[in-house]
């Protein structure tokens, strides 16, 4: 139970700390306990005492004492009968016969529900309370009845069935059953519930008809979550992007975001690193910061990090919602600039319990390894690096041809690797209480040896009405990952993994540990290190514990006035473990085990307070918000190493008996707000929506502290117009406009504000050798720094033709972004980290695009189909950079690169790269001589050209030589479905996107120090052998991989990310086992990219340090070399019980 | 008014939900101390001089780097494994990172003493005697880290205040006299003030004498032999340093603070990476762990005499003892194998004894009396009082045992000239020394334009990063 003691432990504390958070973890415990507590019987007992009073308002208090509802036909029993009662505790079913004694009612109890039937002859047929208008219909001839299901064959209770053109119909009941008597063969039935699309079906001569309703996603009354509410679709004024769970089912992805990729335009969603449980990257319309350029996600009301998007399963959400332009998001205020994601977890239904089972097993493999130089040819290459610069030949590299080991390290360090999920899931509820709860496990082992990531999840959402007016409810997401990592260094080990020599074999004998290593006799001077050792012994385990949720009540306290008291918790606990044993690998060789650890807690609590108004007048719809929220965050790390080990099997730090090390701090931030939002929709046709928010920030000093941002937007349902019923093809047309302003508070550092001493510098004095303190100041802070604010205006068209059948959506956005948070690179004459300057103020960037997403759908009987294709595009300009500065320069550093290959100049876009024009390679001397002065050129080496034509190449002659941006964002989504049979496609894809390949600068060094790309068999050997690709040579003395055009790559790719083909079993079958759904489908992900680009994966935002998640966006565009992404096929079933 | 009571008690309700104290948004950073009113206590200001010599021992300039700068380019060892090629060869662009991060740490070291020499002096509650002695200290470091760059860059900007604003950084170089001129009087101040010895636990602390030789050699690296002989005259009469007995204890870790110390670097070997010397896990051989970086070539090991101990106490030849402590049943490592390193060498000096800890906590020599003897000898040479520069020179080599120079091979100011070159190169072996002196004496270009040395090279183009940066800096002319 070792792992389930941080769970105890951190309860105790928050109780101990948080008198809030207590009492929200009591509630919570007993909502638990409550959805046990739930038994049916009509032998519950009630209360009731009536004087003179309807029957009707008996059955109305059996309801409320109880999670009974009363079914009867209202012609066939008299509600309207007067009785007096007075009885205290009795069963229902005694209660019953005392008020219906004598009038021949029976009793039948169907799940919760109580059915009361006349023992008379039958009357025409009507279902529910409410009876229906106009009962004087002619007496039908035909009984019809049959059975209404979903998609996934489980039952629609409440689902209507009218026969067309008259007022005749029924309801399902909770079996989905119906029986309803029509007119004749002519008769036509229209079946509808909400949230699915409507079916016709003529009876002729049937009298079983049995119709499987679809889900309508994209039905016009499907109703939107929004920040803090929802709202139907067509009274929307933002662009919200939404995407449900069906749309992503049986995709092999630990994070939903991967599911997403290319399905919303405006949206880009990249996947640079294909290992195991990494996060994506993701950017709503365009990048606007240099900071954190993603968006902020919200989490069943609780506003988390992007990692922590990691720990939730994607089977567990029903939908994400992504609001883009300032109109929808702007009620996130001081977060919200980048866009917004909610997430939203499945939510139990009223109905009876269904359980669901989910799972796939996948096999991940990678095989688009990049051609690299076998040993002969790489002794070669080193033969003519040395002859070249007049160095003599390493020994081991001396004799090509007696060289026997050939080692394909990529062949070495990828694997073919299973990926498997399973997934059970409970939901249901009644009118009163509604659950889901859900567990599930996933498991990728990585196609890089010696990593995986494996995720355990537990879930419960719930929500109780308490009384009439009082709701209550809570959501909480528990998740622990593990993961064997890349750790730190991971750009280090692509170095080693790719620059490793050919020539050294994988495996020694007589090694302790049994691996190779590099030694001057095999490698010479090239001591990249046998990367299947490397991983094997520095392997970084990481856990990642979370506890996400959310506690909500709310309270009716007047008709239409609501409030909501929402308490939400982001709790998590980190650890990281990386033992290095003792082994031998030659001159890698360590002989000094070490142990490092490090714990880090992170504790945020939000506590919102809303009031809602919503009222219907007759001609127009008024929906009020106002609130006031607090947030609190909290992180706190402990970390400490120690050498020295008895042996490699004691891996504690107790067990150490060497040097140590120990570290640990702490921090914290906090934010307050208020807000509010009206809604205003007249004759459902013109559409006003304002919101505000007001946020202050401790990142901020007290000056600047509130920041406030407003948003205005309208909309016209023009369809709903009456002029245009003259087009009836038209089903529905909207016009959108909105104008906000957002912010941005995002800052490395949670003390910006202020410039203090740091006294982590010391110093050795004294005969002891004893540390000093010492104290200085190594950051400085920016009292006046203040929000990054960007102001956005969208106008956006909304378009359905035939029905709804051909949907088209279209948006323009603008988004000026001022006062960009930035640490400016500073000079180090301050005697301050280059990268330690104060934040900023510092630049604007505007950033613009075109949105557009046209799709075609058709629902027949048997054949349903779905095509939609969206684009989007972002043009992005740095439009100023504070005081003086002319640009920001970004230095790159990794294991690949030091320099700088972007800048961030005015005028153009972010990140722009920079550099030389390489034309061609020198023929000879007399060409270098003719040449501008281009200090260490000889013949063979790249002829830079000389731009400012001074006649010397120096560094003024770079200039920018293209930029990260797409031209265009697309994505190609199909779905069909023929009868039990369903495939899906979905395509992703990019045009005009440049990469700066500095992968490929340092596989094409060409100057012996390690393993180069096959590419450089095509070298220049001698006058008019190639004029594309240089010599080779020791010392690179013309530095011939500078930053310039030569390792500018067009990136451009189109990539298949899943096809997957499905079946469902028929009902038949199902019903003979027992279940109510199953499918089994075929999946593959990655099936394959059409790109030029020759690095692993064009799909990179790039950009990144030495880690390879992290992204620097003053660098984007520089592909750093990251884990490759892997083709997945992968099997899977989908079970409902 | 039922409804108004209603929403009252809930917007009181709602309120008092939220934690609505005022500081709630008031955070400060748990591990730092506000900047206003730092400088308040002794103990702070003590802090404060701390810090300019905690940069010291950096990765950027003593522990690692800034070896990159000195070392390499003089032939006597190659880079190899973790970049800086360019240094071996002079293949170096203005761009290489190497460059700003020692030019950076420099700086650091400056700032912190301009802070200290403006703070200290305001300070009222702090004895007199301290307060004068810690603004001394902040002097001699000042100048300390300007003579690395002078050394290094010639002309760079000169700041004497910290700076208010980052933008009071973009200026334009000063010339290298004008920072002569400020370091001289740094040092002739830090000087007068500074005591001759520290008590055990101020140990690695500036002292009088240490002052008193940087002050000599700034003023042989100017020419001004007459004030150099002088004032490492001071120091050779001072009686408070000697030469230690046994060559290989000059560094080690064994010896550190001995008599031959004047300023030595502090490094322990207390938890990692900070305060613990980088440079021995870089240059240790790669089959002990280390990285191997500093290879010796031949030309260094052609230049020790026949018979000089010193060429086995400074580099690991074939078939020496090597690490016979760490020797274990599955490692060889009782004697040193030519095969290990590309070139057949690896450097011993400050790094023996070999163990396996790579960030052993060596001090490392940055002023000895050795090095004060020598250059005293070449300004006495200079200013032709040849029989005390062969003197000392002469202490030098009998330490050691090698043949004492005579006035027969040494008569002219030429021959003992070349004599003090050659002693230089070989008892100071790979401590930064050797670059400096090449350029200064005007022989980088016979003995190193084989291996790439031009004009240009002479003093090392400033950080490209430092000229984008800053628009007021121009670059050194043929970079």
């Amino acid at each position: 139970m070792k792992n389930n003691h941080w769970f105890s432990c951190f309860l105790e504390n928050i109780l101990n700390k948080n008198r809030t958070l207590k009492v929200s973890i009591l509630l919570f415990i007993c909502v638990l306990f409550n959805l046990h507590a739930s038994s049916y019987s009509q032998n519950t007992k009630v209360t009731v005492s009536v004087n003179n009073a309807p029957i009707e308002m008996v059955l109305g208090q059996i309801e409320n004492q109880s999670k009974f509802k009363f079914f009867y036909k209202t012609g066939e029993v008299d509600v309207n009968k007067k009785v007096t009662i007075n009885v205290k505790n009795i069963p229902i079913k005694d209660l019953l016969h005392k008020i219906f004694v004598g009038d021949n009612i029976s009793f039948v109890t169907v799940k919760n529900q109580i059915v009361l039937k006349s023992n008379r002859p039958a009357q025409p047929v009507f279902s529910g309370k409410t009876p229906m208008a106009n009962r004087e219909q002619p007496a039908p001839q035909i009984s019809v009845s049959g059975t209404i299901v979903d998609s996934n064959g489980v039952p629609i209770l409440g689902a209507s069935v009218i026969e067309k053109g008259t007022t005749n119909g029924t309801a399902a009941d909770f079996d989905g059953n119906y029986v309803l008597q029509v007119s004749g063969p002519d008769a036509v039935l229209v079946f509808s519930s909400l949230g699915f699309s409507t079916q016709e079906i003529a009876v002729g001569t049937a009298t079983t008809l049995n119709v499987t309703l679809m889900e309508d996603a994209q039905s016009l009354d499907e109703v939107v979550i929004v920040g803090y509410g929802t709202q139907r679709k067509s009274d929307l004024t933002g662009a919200i992007s939404s995407v449900s769970s069906d749309d992503v089912q049986g995709q092999p992805v630990a994070n939903i975001n991967e599911a997403v990729q290319g399905r919303i335009p405006g949206v880009e969603i990249t996947s640079s690193s294909g290992e195991p449980g990494a996060p994506l990257q993701i950017r709503v319309r365009g990048m606007g910061t240099f900071g954190n350029t993603g968006p902020l996600y919200v989490v069943d009301g609780m506003p988390v990090n992007v990692t922590d998007v990691n720990s939730i399963d994607p089977n567990s959400i029903e939908s994400m919602d992504i609001l883009k332009d300032a109109s929808a998001s702007a009620i996130y205020g001081s977060r919200a600039a980048n866009g917004v994601v909610l997430i939203t977890t499945k939510a139990g239904k009223s109905g009876k319990p269904k359980v669901t089972i989910d799972s796939y097993y996948g096999i991940q493999e990678f095989t688009d390894f990049i051609p690299l130089l076998n040993s002969r040819e790489y002794a070669q290459l080193n033969i003519d690096a040395s002859a070249a610069a007049g160095a003599t030949v390493e020994p081991a590299f001396a004799n090509p041809e007696s060289i026997t080991v050939d080692t394909d390290w990529q062949k070495a360090a990828y694997q073919a690797a299973p990926i498997q999920n399973y997934n059970v899931s409970i939901s249901g509820g009644s009118e009163n209480a509604k659950y889901s709860a859900s567990g599930g496990y996933f498991d990728q082992e990585g196609i890089m040896v010696f990593s995986n990531f494996k995720r355990y999840t537990a879930r419960v959402k719930s929500e109780f009405k308490i009384g009439e007016k009082l709701t209550i409810g809570e959501s909480i997401n528990l998740s622990r990952g593990l993961g064997l990592n890349m750790g730190q260094g991971n750009n280090l080990d692509f170095a080693y993994l790719l620059g490793a020599s050919p020539t050294m074999p994988i495996f020694r004998e007589g090694n302790l540990g049994g691996y190779a290593g590099p030694n001057a006799a095999e490698t010479g001077r090239n001591n990249r290190e046998n990367i299947v050792g490397r991983r094997n012994f520095r392997r970084t385990y990481t856990t990642i514990n979370k506890i996400l949720g959310s506690l909500y009540a709310e309270y009716q306290i007047i008709p239409n006035l609501k409030y909501r008291l929402n308490l939400g918790i982001n709790a998590g606990f980190n650890t990281s473990k990386l033992y290095v044993p003792k082994f031998e690998m030659e001159n890698r060789t360590n002989l000094v085990q070490q142990l490092t650890e490090s714990k880090n807690e992170s504790y945020e609590y939000l506590v919102e307070n809303i009031l809602t108004y919503d009222k219907q007048f007759e001609d127009f719809s008024l929906s009020l918000l106002g609130g006031y929220t607090e947030q609190n965050a909290f992180y706190s790390n402990l970390g400490g190493s120690i050498r020295e080990f008895p042996s490699n099997e004691l891996q504690v730090i107790d067990a150490g008996t060497g040097s140590f090390t120990i570290q640990g701090n702490e921090s914290e931030w906090a934010l307050r707000s208020y807000l509010g939002r009206a809604n205003i929709t007249v004759l459902d046709k013109y559409l006003f929506t304002a919101t505000f928010r007001r946020d202050g920030s401790s990142r901020f000093g007290s000056q600047n502290r509130y920041g406030n941002f407003p948003s205005v937007a309208l909309g016209w349902n023009i369809s709903r117009e009456n002029f245009m019923s003259a087009i009836p093809a038209i089903s529905n047309l909207k016009l959108r406009g909105s104008w906000g302003k957002l912010g941005n508070q995002d800052t490395n550092d949670n003390y910006v504000n202020q410039t203090t001493i740091n006294t982590t510098p010391r110093y050795i004095l004294g005969s002891g050798q004893g540390i000093a303190a010492a104290a200085a100041v190594t950051s400085l802070g920016n009292p006046a720094l203040k929000w990054e604010s960007t102001t956005q205006t969208n106008v956006g068209v909304d378009l359905g033709l035939l029905d709804g059948s051909i949907f088209f959506t279209a948006d323009y956005w603008v988004k000026d972004t001022d006062g960009v948070l930035l640490r400016t690179p500073i000079s180090v004459a301050t005697g301050i980290e280059r990268s330690l300057g104060p934040y900023e103020n510092s630049a604007g960037i505007k950033n613009s695009g075109f949105e557009f997403l046209l799709g075609y759908r058709k629902d027949r009987e048997d054949f349903n189909y779905e095509v939609s294709v969206n684009l989007s595009t972002v043009k992005n300009e740095v439009t100023s950079l504070g005081d003086g500065t002319a640009s920001i320069i970004n230095l790159v550093n990794n294991a690949y690169n030091y320099g700088t290959f972007t800048r961030t100049t005015v005028g153009e876009s972010m990140s722009s790269f920079y550099g030389y024009v390489a034309d061609g390679i020198f023929q000879n001397d007399q060409e270098v001589a003719s040449h501008a002065t281009q200090p260490g050129a000889a013949p063979g080496d790249v002829r830079f050209r000389d731009l400012n034509g001074d006649g010397a190449i120096t560094d003024a002659d770079r200039k920018v030589i293209g930029d990260p941006f797409p031209d265009f964002s697309y994505g190609i989504n199909g779905s069909m479905s023929y009868k039990n049979f369903d495939l899906s496609l979905s395509f992703q894809g990019v045009a005009g996107k440049e990469l700066y390949n500095s992968q490929r600068a340092y596989l094409e060094s060409m100057d012996g120090e390690h393993e180069q790309m096959a590419t450089t068999l095509n070298r220049w050997t001698g006058e008019g052998s190639t004029n594309t690709f240089p010599r080779a040579v020791r010392g690179n003395p013309n530095d011939n991989t500078r930053p310039s055009t030569r390792f500018l790559e067009n990136a451009s790719f189109l990539k298949l990310r899943n096809i997957q083909v499905g079946y469902r079993f028929p009902k038949t079958i199902l019903d003979s086992v027992g279940l109510t759904n199953a499918r089994v489908y075929v999946s593959a992900q990655n099936v394959f990219t059409i790109t030029d680009y020759s690095g692993y994966n064009p799909d990179v935002l790039g950009g990144s340090g030495w880690a390879t998640n992290d992204l620097n966006p003053l660098a984007v565009g520089v592909d750093t070399g990251t884990y490759p992404l892997p083709r997945t096929i992968q099997m899977g079933v989908q079970i409902g019980l | 008014m039922k409804y108004i009571y209603k929403i009252l008690t809930l917007s009181c309700l709602a309120l008092s939900l939220g934690s609505c104290d005022k500081d709630f948004l008031d955070k400060t950073p748990p591990d730092a101390i506000p900047v206003d009113g730092f400088f308040n206590s002794a103990e702070r200001a003590e802090q404060g001089v701390n810090a300019i010599y905690a940069t010291l021992q950096t990765t950027e300039l003593y522990s690692n780097t800034m070896s990159k700068l000195y070392t390499p380019p003089t032939g006597e060892v190659v880079l190899t494994n973790t970049g800086g090629y360019g240094f071996n060869d002079f293949t170096y662009s203005a761009a290489d990172g190497i460059l700003m991060d020692v030019y950076g740490k420099l700086y650091e070291g400056v700032f912190r003493a301009n802070t200290v020499i403006k703070e200290v002096p305001l300070m009222e509650d702090i004895d007199a005697g301290l307060q004068s002695r810690l603004v001394g200290e902040a002097k001699f470091l000042r100048a300390f880290y300007y003579w690395h760059l002078t050394t290094l860059w010639s002309d760079v900007p000169l700041f004497t205040e910290p700076f208010e604003v980052p933008s009071d950084a973009l200026v334009a170089k000063s010339t290298r006299a004008a920072i002569y001129e400020v370091m001289i009087q740094d040092l002739i101040d830090a000087e007068a003030v500074l005591p001759e010895v520290y008590g055990a636990s101020d140990l690695g602390r500036a002292t009088k004498g240490a002052a008193q030789a940087l002050l000599g050699k700034v003023y042989l690296y100017d020419e001004n032999y007459e004030q150099a002989e002088a004032w490492l005259g001071e120091v050779i009469d001072s009686e408070l340093y000697d030469l230690v007995e046994n060559f290989g204890d000059v560094i080690n870790i064994n010896s550190e603070n001995n008599v031959e110390s004047i300023f030595e670097i502090q490094f322990a070997e207390v938890g990692e990476g900070d305060v613990g010397t980088l440079r021995v896990s870089y240059n240790n051989p790669q089959v002990n762990g280390g990285f191997g970086n500093n290879l010796p070539t031949q030309t260094i090991v052609d230049a020790f005499e026949d018979g000089d101990p010193r060429l086995n106490e400074s580099i690991f030849i074939d078939g020496e003892v090597f690490a016979p402590e760490l020797s274990t049943e599955s490692l060889n490592l009782d004697t040193y194998q030519s095969v290990w390193s590309a070139t057949g060498y690896n450097l011993k000096k400050g790094l023996f004894p070999v163990m396996y800890v790579n960030n052993r906590g060596t001090n490392f020599p940055a002023i000895r009396y050795a090095d004060v003897l020598l250059m005293y000898a070449e300004a006495a040479n200079e200013l032709d009082m040849r029989d005390v520069a062969r003197d000392a020179v002469n202490e030098v080599r009998d330490r050691v045992g090698m043949a004492l120079l005579d006035a027969g091979t040494t008569g002219t100011k030429e021959a003992l000239f070349d004599a003090i070159v050659h002693e230089r190169q070989v008892e100071l072996a790979f401590e930064y020394h050797r670059f400096n002196d090449l350029r200064r004496w005007g022989l980088a270009q016979t003995v190193l334009g084989p291996n790439g040395y031009a004009e240009r090279n002479r003093y090392y183009p400033l950080p490209q990063e430092e000229i984008d940066t800053n628009e007021n800096l121009v670059q050194r002319q043929g970079w």
